[in-house]
């Protein structure tokens, strides 16, 4: 069983949640446990960690790397 | 003319006082006399080929003395050379290795203020976005992020 946990910094709404659902059941199966993380500290945006992968799209993620590539100049 | 016996025995033994009187009284005061003198010119002239012999020795003593002395001069001024060539040596390599130890520190210093300046750059970003996201906004951005990210699985 796959363990699915999204994190935003607001909570999400059932249609959003309903997507990610419906988007992992058609292409991983149904088994997984879809896990809801409400953090402040991803500033706005949505990071999808499924197992080991994490797919970060939150704007903490985005200064970061904004961040990086302004002090590798 | 007879010649009488006595009278020629009288005149040996005159003779022979004459000899005896002027050999005594003259010819040896002057033949000591003339020994003297010859001892003195001879005392004299070894004093002055000694003084001759003293004086080459010192004009050789001098030209040695003179050798050793500009022997030591040269010796000094290769020393001297060698030292102000050593001196300049290492004040060169010091001032480079400042002016590198200089450069390196700027350089630290630069990057230091550079990266403290990002970092307040976008800790002020994340405060300025966090405070200017409603819900709504909140929203929106996660659907639209959501969709993206659902079409990398």
């Amino acid at each position: 069983m796959t363990n699915i946990t999204v994190t935003t910094a607001v909570p999400l709404t059932d249609k959003q949640v309903s997507l990610i659902t419906a988007t992992v059941t058609k292409k991983m199966g149904k088994d997984f446990v879809l896990n809801q993380v409400v953090s402040t500290e991803v500033v706005g945006g949505v990071r999808l960690t499924i197992g080991s992968t994490q797919l970060d799209a939150t704007v903490r993620h985005k200064l970061e790397v904004l961040k990086s590539q302004l002090m590798n100049i | 003319m007879d010649i009488q016996l006595p009278q020629i025995i009288f005149q040996i033994i005159n003779f022979s006082v004459v000899m005896g009187a002027l050999t005594y009284f003259l010819y040896k005061p002057v033949l000591k006399v003339l020994e003297e003198r010859q001892k003195r010119v001879e005392e004299a002239q070894r004093a002055a080929e000694e003084s001759i012999t003293e004086k080459n020795r010192i004009s050789e003593l001098e030209q040695k003395a003179a050798e050793i002395l500009e022997k030591a001069r040269e010796n000094a001024k290769a020393s001297e050379s060698e030292i102000l060539a050593a001196a300049k040596k290492q004040a060169k390599a010091e001032i480079e290795k400042m002016t590198i130890s200089w450069e390196e520190e700027k350089k630290q210093h630069l990057t230091d203020m550079k990266n403290e300046f990002i970092s307040t750059v976008i800790t002020t970003a994340e405060k300025v976005v966090g405070e200017s996201l409603d819900s709504k906004k909140h929203q929106k951005l996660i659907d639209a992020q959501l969709k993206s990210l659902l079409e990398t699985i």
